[in-house]
């Protein structure tokens, strides 16, 4: 009977300690996870404002075709100018 | 004598009683540990999936950090700068331009470092070369 009741805490003690290996793991789980979603936020934001530059400065080369003013500051940005719109004959 | 032998159980009686205990005490261990078996089970799946999935987990993340973060560093520290400086450059020429003022008003200025921005409402075409 002593045989039987050491076996039993014998389980307890092994299923206590893979219950705190389940829970370290877990812990480490969470907090890649948000480290994860942390780098993923910072990217999009940086491409979501390159992307909107990038609309911006589409828009900015457009306009330059009607109005040649605008032409200094483009360049100054190294963007490409457009050349003026062909006035109708 | 003979008086006081009705008022003790008979010793087969106690004896029998004492065999069915110790049957019902086996029988509840041998329970208790096929739980504990079927517990110790589970939970070791479950951590050796949690094992897989961390490891995983940290070998993305390990792989793209630097790259990620030379990325936001790089857009902080060279990218940001020059925008500043175009806009600021694009907003001194609205003011004196009324017509580009409405173009510059879509774009909310994205000028705070990595912080989204709102995106234009509509994208415009992209210009053509001729």
């Amino acid at each position: 009977m002593t045989r039987g009741n050491n076996f039993t805490y014998a389980l307890g003690g092994a299923l206590i300690l893979l219950c705190l290996v389940v829970s370290a793991l877990c812990y480490q789980h969470v907090q890649l996870t948000r480290e994860w979603a942390q780098l993923e936020r910072q990217l999009t934001a940086v491409n979501k404002n390159k992307t909107i530059m990038n609309s911006l400065a589409r828009e900015a080369v457009e306009y330059s075709r009607r109005n040649p003013a605008i032409n200094p500051i483009l360049q100054s940005a190294g963007l490409p100018v457009a050349a003026p719109a062909a006035k109708g004959k | 004598m003979s008086e006081g032998a009705p008022e003790n159980p008979p010793l087969d009686e106690l004896e029998r009683r004492h065999a069915q205990l110790q049957r019902s005490f086996r029988a509840l261990q041998r329970l208790i540990q096929a739980v504990l078996v079927a517990l110790i089970l589970m939970c070791g799946s479950l951590s050796v999936y949690l094992f897989r999935q961390v490891s995983t987990m940290r070998k993305q993340v390990e792989a793209n950090r630097p790259l990620i973060n030379q990325t936001v560093a790089d857009y902080n520290s060279n990218y940001l700068p020059q925008v500043q400086q175009f806009l600021g450059r694009l907003q001194a020429f609205a003011r004196t331009n009324a017509d580009f003022a409405p173009i510059l008003s879509r774009y909310s200025l994205a000028a705070d470092g990595v912080a989204p921005a709102a995106p234009p409402p509509s994208a415009p075409p992209a210009p053509t070369q001729k």
